[in-house]
């Protein structure tokens, strides 16, 4: 009887011998057969594109009904999930029976490196590609479709109000600044990859918001709240998310710190492994065309296109090229400094 | 018949068990033993892993303490409205743990209620006190329905009574009678809540991540964020491996004490139990206990979904009840159809497994193992095993909850199946009884309680999970963590708040008349 585990543990390991060798797929399978593209017919679409994406529910609907609205016989299947969730899945699929996605948008231009170094993407030029700003191109291989601009959230009681990214390591605002880990969240690395470029700041800069008992929490909504609460001053959060709690009633102002907001881009990619890819590819055309970026204005989201200004403060952006190469190295660093 | 049962088992096991794991350590080995050992030396792993045992360990111990006193508080003296009590003692089930973190901070934490209106913030509630008092609070209804069912179809109370009239004190009749008794179903309660404890993920994100507190969960999940490398999801792969290291051991450990002084069950039944003294005090200590750690936190909840946005004051003229119906916009009732429907199907299921597994009895600990993995990488595990032919349907949903939760199924019935006299069994078969009419008349009403307690556990259970259903989910299986993810993401706490209150009331509607019911205790 009590022999039961050790006899079980010996039986399963005989099971996941067996089990390995027969089931695990092997790197020969994994790769994605390249998809037709020899059809260049115009409109309309049909057939059904599966779209992985991180973009909040009403945005993406507003999306596909406008796509819909021009190809009727066209079908989109969305899996909306944060990022962690998609490449859990993806990373899955890729190891039993190829990855189902047609399209992903949303996740981060270093997200989509990580896909590009897998070989998860397909090269790919937007035809309104001339709109598409130098900073928020990828690979050839995925895009930018949106700005999502990294700003300050302030506390409408707050003693001292900060106007440049270095106020975050002002005394005045000692235990009183929170941000996004950039462990958890896009917006907590482009801050981070920022700061790290960024002449002036570099890493030393990390020492001193550390030394000024700035405090990480997982999400840029979570600062938002927290800040919203009074929980602490001034926050580092995503100005969709802030914007929409003050017009709720929080009692928070949103800042655009010099020398600018720090634009994450919510990139777009058709994959390697479409069945469908000119309808991916429509898809993909279609968010970057002008109806596209319109309907992302009317969701009250920043579209890439320089059709749109964004006001009268500039973005600046890190060279995410650079930081996709040294991410996990940046990484290390900063939990050094940070993490106990 | 028993032969057929045992094959079932097999199956099922090779099916939910060692296949979803088989295919995690063909991903875990793809770096070889050098990233292996290289994870396994890094300082942030044994941090994570560190952590992750003290605040398991601690909560544990805490948990099963402290849900034992109040079992054995309720079941054994007079407490006034008992039924309402052990409702009360059971509620923190039905709050889902990452509301039950949230509602904790906000409750406690700085600029909480207490803060504001006293002046008042609980220490530590940021970092591992706060992660060890929320882990605790969400565990002691598993030691106290482990232990009320177990006391409920245990040997009548007459052990006890002989021990106090041959002249035992209180304290040794518990020690020397009932402890003994109880000693097997605490040691099921404490595995199970060690591994809740260990794979737990809200409550140490919320309560952690501010101060730099990581845990094995915490880390894996930073893994699979940054996955879109090949590398990270093995690491993140490979650190779920550990943790189902972590709880072999701990299942090893405490098998020792899960073996039974052998007692002997056949005396004659006797009438009730006799009431004790200090029921009062006893209800007073139990109502304070539940105001604090569960009523408080949940009134928080249903004042933040009033609320129209943080920072806004939650009183009257400010309430709205914008939350809520944004709450059920979009896809969310077919989404609650979806989750009814994979609650329903899994409890059956799991009823269903976790009574052959107690009859088989052979291969239990095995499923510990998937129990014992984060939901996301159960989601991982099943996707790869099946998703080749079953992504995006709801029954691969149903099998990756079959894989992770049939211990919480099994468990508390084999616990009441332990405390089953053998003789009854054996004298129904012996009058004549064909198995079934055994099984029906003899062993079924006797488990019932366990068997309702289990169902009760696997339902909730599956109603809140959040990690599982919204990696596997399609097209046509969003769930109700689908549309609360949606919004907690967008942002929307207080709809979020709105919809995670409209669903602890949906539970507490549909556990409430099944723990008040006469029968459900005896």
């Amino acid at each position: 009887m009590r022999c039961t585990f050790v006899l079980a543990a010996a039986t399963s390991l005989l099971l996941l011998t067996t089990a390995c060798s027969s089931h695990d797929p092997g790197p020969s399978t994994r790769t994605a057969a390249p998809a037709a593209t020899n059809s260049t017919s115009p409109a309309p679409l049909t057939g059904n594109i599966s779209l992985y994406t991180s973009i909040e529910q009403s945005t993406v609907d507003a999306m596909v009904q406008a796509l819909k609205n021009k190809h009727q016989g066209l079908d989109v299947q969305v899996f909306r999930a944060p990022t962690g969730q998609i490449n859990a899945r993806l990373a899955g699929e890729q190891r039993s029976g190829g990855v189902a996605a047609d399209v992903i948008w949303g996740p981060d231009p270093l997200t989509f490196y990580g896909y590009d170094d897998q070989k998860l993407l397909q090269a790919w030029t937007p035809a309104h590609i001339d709109k598409v700003p130098v900073e928020a191109r990828g690979d050839d291989t995925f895009w930018g479709t949106a700005v999502l601009p990294v700003i300050l959230v302030v506390n409408k009681n707050t003693p001292f109000t900060p106007t440049k990214w270095t106020d975050l390591a002002d005394p005045r605002l000692r235990g009183q600044v929170e941000f996004p880990s950039p462990t958890f969240a896009a917006s907590g690395l482009g801050m981070l990859g920022y700061f790290f470029q960024q002449a002036g700041y570099t890493m030393d800069f990390v020492h001193k918001l550390k030394d000024n008992a700035a405090v990480q929490v997982d999400s840029p909504d979570t600062v938002v709240a927290d800040v919203a609460a009074g929980r602490k001053q001034v926050g580092v959060a995503l100005d969709f998310s802030a914007r929409q709690a003050a017009a709720k009633g929080s009692p928070i102002d949103v800042i655009a710190p010099d020398p600018g907001p720090i634009a994450v881009y919510g990139d777009i990619g058709v994959t390697a492994n479409s069945k469908n890819a000119v309808s991916a590819k429509a898809f993909a055309d279609f968010v970057l065309s002008d109806d596209g970026q319109q309907v992302l204005a009317g969701q009250k989201r920043q579209p890439v296109s320089a059709d749109f200004p964004s006001g009268d403060k500039k973005f600046v952006t890190p060279d995410w090229a650079a930081l996709a190469k040294r991410k996990q190295e940046l990484l290390d660093d900063y939990q050094t400094i940070f993490i106990s | 018949m028993k032969r057929l049962a045992t094959a079932l088992i097999v199956t099922a096991v090779t099916l939910l068990v060692v296949l979803p794991l088989a295919h995690l350590v063909a991903v875990g080995s793809e770096g070889g033993w050098h990233a292996v050992s290289d994870l396994l030396t890094r300082p942030r792993t044994n941090r994570a892993l560190t952590h992750t045992l003290e605040v398991s360990l601690a909560a544990t111990a805490l948990s099963v303490v402290i849900g034992t006193a109040a079992a054995l508080a309720t079941e054994t003296s007079a407490v006034p409205a008992r039924r309402a009590v052990r409702l009360s003692l059971l509620l923190p089930l039905v709050v889902p743990q990452f509301v039950g973190a949230f509602g904790w901070q906000q409750a406690y934490g700085e600029r909480g209620i207490t803060d504001q209106l006293l002046g008042i913030t609980m220490p530590g509630l940021l970092g591992p006190t706060g992660i060890i008092g929320v882990l605790t609070v969400s565990n002691i209804p598993l030691a106290y329905l482990v232990t009320a069912s177990a006391l409920a179809t245990r040997a009548d109370p007459q052990l006890e009574r002989a021990a106090r009239s041959a002249g035992a004190n209180a304290w040794t009749t518990f020690r020397t009678i009932t402890l003994p008794l109880l000693r097997r179903p605490l040691a099921a309660a404490a595995a199970l809540a060690f591994v809740r404890c260990a794979d737990a993920f809200a409550i140490p994100a919320v309560l952690g991540t501010p101060v730099g507190f990581s845990t094995l969960t915490t880390v894996i999940y930073q893994d699979l964020t940054l996955s879109s490398t090949a590398q990270r999801f093995t690491e993140a792969v490979l650190l779920a491996l550990l943790l189902v290291v972590v709880v072999t051991l701990a299942a090893l450990v405490s098998a020792p004490l899960a073996r039974t002084a052998h007692l002997d069950w056949t005396l004659a039944p006797g009438p009730g139990r006799t009431p004790q003294r200090g029921g009062r005090i006893i209800a007073t200590v139990l109502w304070t206990y539940f105001a604090l750690t569960v009523g408080t936190p949940l009134l928080v909840l249903v004042l933040t979904s009033l609320t129209p946005a943080v920072g806004v004051t939650p009183v009257p003229a400010n309430w709205s009840t914008g939350n809520f119906t944004l709450a059920l916009t979009g896809p969310t009732a077919r989404a609650l159809g979806n989750s009814l429907l994979l609650a329903t199907a899994a409890t059956i299921g799991l009823l269903l497994l976790g009574g052959l597994l107690t009859w088989v009895d052979r291969l239990r600990s095995i499923t510990l193992l998937t129990f014992a993995l984060p939901g996301s990488v159960v989601a991982v595990a099943v996707l790869l095993a099946y998703g080749r032919w079953l992504g995006g349907t709801l029954l691969i949903i149903l099998i990756a909850y079959l894989t992770k939760l049939w211990p919480l199924a099994h468990r508390p019935i084999r616990s009441a199946a332990d405390r089953l006299a053998p003789e009854s069994t054996h004298a129904a078969r012996i009058s004549g009884a064909g198995p079934l009419t055994t099984l029906t008349t003899i062993v079924l009403p006797t488990l019932r309680p366990a068997v309702i307690a289990a169902g009760a556990l696997v339902f909730l259970t599956v109603l809140h999970e959040v990690t599982i259903s919204t990696l596997l989910y399609g097209p046509r299986s969003q769930t109700l963590a689908v549309a609360l993810l949606n919004l907690q993401q967008l942002g929307q706490i207080g709809a979020a708040a709105a919809l995670s209150v409209m669903l602890t009331a949906l539970t507490l509607a549909i556990a409430t008349p099944l723990l008040l019911r006469r029968g459900t205790w005896p």
